[in-house]
């Protein structure tokens, strides 16, 4: 056993203000549509609820019929849900309910009739909570259940690797169950200084016991094993992968994440809901405007606050600007990786990078972390000098784009170290759940800008790109247009920017003006509510999702009526489609593993959370 | 075959060439930092500052809404009651004690928006490496003097 388990501080045990009626249980769906009424009938009794919630199709369901709903929902003509999109966990032992206190919840996604199901499973108490794994009915399941086991200490029963995923194999607790305190350190302030608790402040480091690395699974000690990673610059970030090789050809590679883990869903539970936009940044540091974006609108789900058009479309626009540069930096460090000949691209893409950065200065006064969006809008209006800016960098960004083309997508090195690796076919990558680019360049049609369109994406005129390959080559096409297409949303939304309010009206979750505070009493009243205790959002559940640079970056928030969420889940993006590296490197060369890592497009610090 | 391959290929090089002679013409984009500053937009989230009155007064008046909205609790603040004689802000009570813990601190500016006599902002200067750990606290002393940070401010 580590000794590093938390300890509780007393900072953690102040007694909290809830008014009446607080911890309260997420209500059950209410109403029917198409897709449930067909499962309701077709499992009867089993179905413990079915309807809708916030617009969103849930199921509950026992968890024996658990992986025969799976089967039906995917199979079933009249439902194909293709796609397992993420797994994530309730507990609900600090909820006013005696049973059931583990809820597994499952996000599934129909590409082909474009609907959304949520699965929610009540498992059976006992010493060792046991719900029945999905993996035997999409592969994707495999990476989010080990993920849930890990953290929430549910046991998957058939899965075929269940092992923990972030935290050390001996880990002595699973810190999402509620019981486990947060930890962490009180922050030292001069008065406090000399107090002994900060004697080990930046000292902490654990006595290097070392012990063999265990084999993965599946691999054999007759082949040669490599450690890639944890500290190679071509893993981008702290990723280590265990490479079996013969010879110089792979033959298994198994990833070992958590280097980075940093227990975002933790902090966000014991954060008010204003706090968590600025980690949202910090996750997925290079598309920190989307992960705003995407925590707001699912907390607005739950609230049912109705957004401004300008704060909409400043979004949009901020969103798009993000996923530039986040393809910018994708770009430049893949050609970096796999030529290393790139140089010049790179300097090239990164001064691109540079004019949205500064743009995103000018606008929020930070570069990297922006924590721009609230929920409920923006947090300030655009600069004057923002819209020229703006206008100068859409005038040079097309011009830019053609030159990175024409250094690379005929170029004989480029095509020969891409096309024809890391190759998913369109099956492969619906099952396994991948999404955004790696779906796209696989030959799946499929945008949530488009197909389930939020913040009025709606209203903007785009393409979206598809390749048929599903190799390397394939998605660098794809992410090539995406720049294009994004400039494309960009034009449109600065040529239709609305006037009017940057963020909702509305007291109770958006501060006043500050011109309002010298002159209004009740200003001042909600300005102070709203800065201490925050807002309470109803209870309810809510799951949403949106298409990051890097595919469908979802937020699931499991609210209990208090001012901080009960439960947070992100899924990542890079976490489900890094799932595919295995897949894809078998059969090829060491150097093609860099190419593939590159091609995913992973950030570390997501991944990890 | 071969021939035309490898002539199509030398082609493409020298387009991808091209691309770079032509940035042989432009002008660097980089700064030479820190021999140059670098230019900075008036909304950057730097280094705090307590701000005053004109007449000298500070603005803090000690209601601890900094404290109670930061994200990472990272502000201390302790109010004291005004001598009516000497005051040292205009309100009833003054900060008697205000210290900001950088290495906590994720400058996100919400101290900044919950604030509301703007006595507390995110100046510019981002420049804060020190060597020992104690020295990123900023007391209320430090806050008030800020100085004056070795950067350029573009116009908005």
């Amino acid at each position: 056993m580590l000794d590093v388990a938390p300890r509780v501080r007393k900072y953690e045990i102040l007694p909290s203000l809830q008014p009446p009626g607080i911890p309260a249980v997420a209500p059950l769906p209410t109403g029917e549509s198409e897709d449930t009424r067909r499962i309701a009938e077709r499992f009867g009794e089993a179905v413990l609820a079915a309807g809708l919630h916030h617009g969103q199709q849930v199921v509950y369901i026992k968890p024996e019929q658990l992986v025969a709903l799976a089967e039906f929902a995917k199979t079933d003509p009249h439902l194909r849900y293709e796609t397992l999109i993420d797994v994530s966990a309730v507990d609900r032992s600090e909820l006013p309910v005696s049973d059931h206190r583990f809820h597994t919840v499952y996000q599934l996604r129909s590409y082909s009739r474009k609907q959304h199901l949520m699965i929610v499973c009540p498992l059976e108490d006992g010493d060792e909570p046991t719900a029945p794994s999905l993996t035997g009915v999409y592969s994707g399941a495999n990476w989010p259940e080990r993920e849930v086991w890990d953290l929430m200490g549910i046991r998957f029963a058939g899965h075929p690797d269940p092992r923990r995923i972030l935290m050390p194999e001996n880990w002595p607790n699973h810190p999402l169950q509620k019981q486990v305190p947060l930890g962490g350190e009180e922050v030292p302030f001069t008065l406090t200084w000399e107090d002994p608790e900060f004697e080990s402040l930046g000292k902490q480091i654990l006595e290097a016991k070392s012990a063999p690395p265990k084999l993965p699974p599946g691999m054999s000690l007759e082949n040669m094993i490599i450690n890639l990673g944890p500290h190679h610059p071509s893993t981008h970030g702290v990723l280590r992968l265990v490479v079996e090789l013969d010879g110089e050809t792979v033959v298994n590679v198994d990833a070992d994440l958590g280097y980075l883990h940093s227990g975002f869903e933790k902090t966000g539970e014991n954060k008010r809901y204003k706090d968590f936009v600025y980690y949202t940044d910090r996750m997925d540091y290079l598309t920190a405007m989307s992960n705003n974006l995407g925590y707001c609108l699912a907390v607005e789900k739950l609230l049912g606050v109705e957004i401004p058009p300008r704060a909409q479309v400043l979004r949009v626009i901020m969103a798009e600007l993000q996923r530039i540069a986040s393809h910018l930096f994708w770009l430049s460090t893949h050609v970096l990786d796999v030529s290393g000949t790139g140089m010049s691209l790179l300097m090239y893409a990164t001064r691109e990078r540079e004019r949205i950065l500064d743009l995103f200065e000018m606008v929020c006064g930070a570069r990297l972390t922006v924590g721009y969006m609230r929920i409920g809008g923006v947090s300030r209006d655009i600069p004057p000098a923002f819209l020229p800016h703006l206008e100068e960098f859409l005038k040079i960004m097309p011009e830019q784009i053609d030159d990175y083309e024409r250094m690379l997508t005929h170029g004989p090195l480029w095509s020969e170290r891409l096309i024809g690796i890391g190759k998913i076919t369109r099956e492969e990558a619906l099952d396994m759940g991948l999404t955004g680019p790696m779906l796209r360049g696989s030959g799946v049609d499929w945008d949530l800008r488009r197909d389930a369109p939020y913040s009025g994406y709606e209203n903007y005129d785009f393409k979206v790109p598809v390749a048929n390959e599903g190799d390397c080559y394939a998605r660098y096409l794809v992410r090539m247009e995406e720049m294009r297409q994004s400039l494309r949303i960009i034009r449109q939304a600065v040529d239709n920017l609305p006037d009017g309010p940057y963020r909702a009206e509305d007291r109770k979750i958006t501060p006043p003006p500050r011109a309002e505070l010298d002159i209004s009493m009740e200003a001042l009243i909600h300005h102070f509510k709203l800065m201490t205790e925050g807002f309470h959002v109803p209870p309810g559940m809510a799951y949403q999702g949106i298409e990051s640079s890097k595919g469908e970056l979802g937020f699931f928030i499991y609210s209990d009526g208090s001012a901080r969420p009960y439960r947070l889940h992100v899924r990542g993006p890079s976490f489900n489609n890094l799932y595919a590296i295995s897949k894809m490197s078998k059969g090829h060369m060491l150097s093609d593993v860099i190419t593939n890592i590159g091609s995913i497009d992973i950030v570390l610090g997501e991944v990890d959370r | 075959m071969a021939l035309r391959d490898l002539l199509k290929g030398a082609a493409e090089i020298g387009k991808a060439m091209g691309v770079t002679l032509k940035a042989l013409m432009e002008k660097p984009v980089t700064v030479e930092y820190p021999r140059d500053p670098v230019p900075l937009y008036p909304r950057f989230r730097g280094k705090h500052e307590l701000r005053r009155y004109e007449n000298g007064l500070e603005r803090c008046i000690g209601c601890m809404l900094c404290e109670a909205a930061c994200p990472t609790g990272a502000i201390y603040v302790e109010a004291a009651e005004n001598d009516p004689e000497h005051p040292i802000s205009p309100g009833e009570r003054y900060a008697k004690v205000y210290e900001i813990n950088l290495l906590r601190c994720i400058f996100c500016g919400d101290c900044e928006e919950a604030c509301p006599t703007e006595a507390i902002v995110l100046g510019h200067d981002f420049a804060m490496a020190n060597y020992d750990r104690r020295d990123f606290i900023l007391t209320k002393e430090q806050l008030l003097n800020p100085g004056d940070p070795y950067v350029v401010i573009r116009p908005e």
